[in-house]
């Protein structure tokens, strides 16, 4: 059993033509999973529909074997984390420290147990000696590794990571991707990106495209086809466009070279 | 980044009133004030002004930032005591060195143009000197009594009297010693508790009433998160007034309808903003297990030292001292 089971699930939103249309979806515990799309395709939509904050039309979630309805809504949110786009907006604390209390408050965590997991947690994210600072001192990266910190606190199984570099400057998002990547193999990531280079590192690839999965795999799967990525309006990489240029030309080239291009799109 | 906005008024020393649980500063203030209100005695009233003045030197807090805040409320004070002692009839006449205060006054057409002169030098006075505008406003309101009292040439237009009675000036002084008390008390309060920690107390005052725990710590949750989102939507507000400057917009020019425009154009998009953000947040905080209402356990635990039993203590004594004064007829 998967621990993510996502079947025939349905959704439109009342005032946009943003919607999710029957999706399916497995992931397993563990997994890295990396859910592909432009702006509007639904990703997000997903994410929100995962967490409950959105409740589907039709089609179901379950999520460690439990169905999500409104009762055990409160009981999933425990398994499963999310880290948004704005870094701002989701910031509640007056300082860094209780901004990550305020998963734990809520949890009914012990004093001492805040102090002890704040400060864990808050020195894995390189965020320990900013702990009195107040959001307005904080860069956009830095405020994302604490939304991580308050995510990581609460110890869920999974952490949706939906567009959390989007907003950030280089510097930012090489940051949150190191404490992404350290989290690897931990935990159950589902990462929600436009970008193909985030893609790469993926045990699994999902694209989505008008509210549906259009291909699924592993990322080298994925990447072959180039001609459904370009229709869901992804930019491909450097390498995967020369790659097509000269599968569409005249040029004979050895299979070497190719080989030699599609490792150059899977470096990292 | 630089120009940090300070909100609240709190000001950042080391003495023992910062150190004091909010909920023992916020109960103190109330009871404090409460029982300010039942003195009627003006000496009683000064000994309290004496006394909180003394406190507020322990608080290592400089002095003009507490004259500061009675600036604000200096305009209503001095109205208020001006009408109670111009019209208040009530009692005898006051008498000094046996001769009564009171005062004839004449407006004359020469100083009906004395005053309006005055009143023109004082709008030009203000385009000079911006500070002091208050003093500068009461010097040439006593400037235009002295003349109607003393220039007294040519036809007069109405002539009056002003008697100051005792129940005038008595009322008068007791609502001015009063408002101090209770100026310097909530500045007291303001100056040396963080404005989390004001919340914080709220919340924990409230925490033993079951059945309104549920709408305080709602409350004191929007409470805390204005308070974390006051910066960031001045700091939305800097660059929308930025942006629009650069498109031309000129904030500080223009005729009324021009202000309203502009305004209207800072609005709606903080409006816009303000919105996508509290939908965001709603998101986030529920995403991380938020319910509204819900006990929730706290970093941040209140706890009462020995100096805040002192101050209850003294609390006690203050309030039994005014009902014994008050059953005795003194204050």
């Amino acid at each position: 059993m998967s621990l993510i089971e996502v079947r025939n699930l349905y959704f439109r939103y009342n005032s946009s033509d943003r919607a999710v249309n029957g999706v399916n979806l497995d992931i397993d515990k563990g997994e890295f999973v990396c859910i592909l799309g432009h702006n509007g395709s639904g990703k997000s939509t997903l994410a929100k529909l995962l967490v409950g904050l959105l409740e589907a039309r039709k089609g179901s979630i379950k999520i460690d074997g439990i169905e999500l309805n409104e009762d055990s809504v409160d009981e999933i949110r425990k398994k499963i984390g999310i880290v948004f786009q704005n870094p701002d907006n989701q910031f509640v604390g007056i300082t860094v420290k209780d901004d990550i209390a305020f998963g734990l408050e809520n949890r009914k965590v012990e004093k001492h147990e805040m102090e002890e997991l704040i400060d864990k947690y808050s020195t894995m994210v390189r965020m320990n000696e900013f702990l009195d600072r107040n959001p307005e001192d904080l860069s956009g990266g830095e405020k994302q590794r604490v939304a991580i910190a308050g995510i990581l606190a609460i110890n869920p199984e999974i952490i949706i990571f939906d567009e959390a570099t989007a907003m950030l400057d280089p510097k930012g998002v090489g940051e949150v991707m190191e404490v992404i990547n350290s989290l690897k193999s931990k935990k159950t990531i589902i990462s929600i990106t436009h970008n193909l280079n985030e893609a790469i590192m993926a045990d699994k690839v999902i694209v989505m495209n008008e509210g549906k999965v259009v291909l699924s795999g592993k990322p080298n799967e994925v990447f072959e086809n180039i001609e459904i990525l370009k229709n869901s309006k992804l930019d491909i990489l450097d390498s995967m466009k020369l790659l097509e240029k000269v599968d569409n030309s005249n040029i004979n080239l050895k299979e070497e070279v190719k080989t030699a291009l599609w490792e150059l799109t899977y470096q990292k | 980044m630089n120009d940090r906005i300070v909100f609240g008024q709190y000001i950042n020393k080391d003495s023992w009133i910062h150190r004091l649980d909010p909920r023992c500063k916020i109960i103190t203030l109330f009871l404090m004030m409460i029982g300010i209100f039942l003195i009627k005695n003006i000496y009683a009233l000064l000994i309290c002004l004496g006394f909180i003045l003394l406190v507020v030197l322990t608080t290592k807090i400089p002095l003009h930032k507490f004259l500061r805040s009675f600036k604000m409320i200096a305009m209503l004070l001095i109205f208020t005591a001006f009408f109670q002692i111009v019209f208040n009839t009530y009692g005898e006449i006051v008498k000094v060195n046996g001769y009564d205060l009171t005062y004839t006054f004449t407006l004359t057409y020469l100083n009906l143009g004395i005053g309006i002169l005055l009143i023109v030098l004082y709008f030009l006075l203000g385009k000079i000197f911006r500070k002091f505008r208050l003093i500068q406003f009461l010097i040439f309101v006593a400037l235009i009594f002295l003349s109607e009292a003393f220039i007294l040439i040519g036809p007069s237009i109405v002539s009056y009297t002003i008697s100051i009675h005792e129940n005038g000036l008595y009322t008068a002084l007791m609502v001015l010693l009063r408002v101090l008390n209770l100026i310097t008390l909530s500045a007291l309060l303001t100056f040396t508790t963080k404005p989390t920690d004001l919340n914080g107390g709220i919340e924990g005052i409230f925490k033993p009433f079951k059945f309104m725990r549920k709408g305080v710590s709602i409350f004191a949750m929007m409470m805390s998160i204005a308070l974390r989102f006051i910066p960031t939507l001045l700091n939305e507000t800097s660059k929308i007034l930025k942006a629009q400057a650069s498109r031309g917009v000129d904030f500080n020019d223009g005729s009324f309808k021009d202000k309203v425009m502009q305004i209207v154009s800072l609005l709606v998009p903080m409006f816009v903003i303000s919105y996508k953000k509290a939908e965001d947040l709603a998101n986030a905080m529920e995403a991380r297990g938020y319910i509204p209402g819900d006990e929730r356990t706290r970093i941040y635990e209140l706890k009462y030292h020995i100096s805040d039993i002192l101050v209850y203590i003294f609390l006690v004594l203050f309030l039994a001292a005014i009902i014994v004064l008050k059953i005795g007829g003194i204050v």
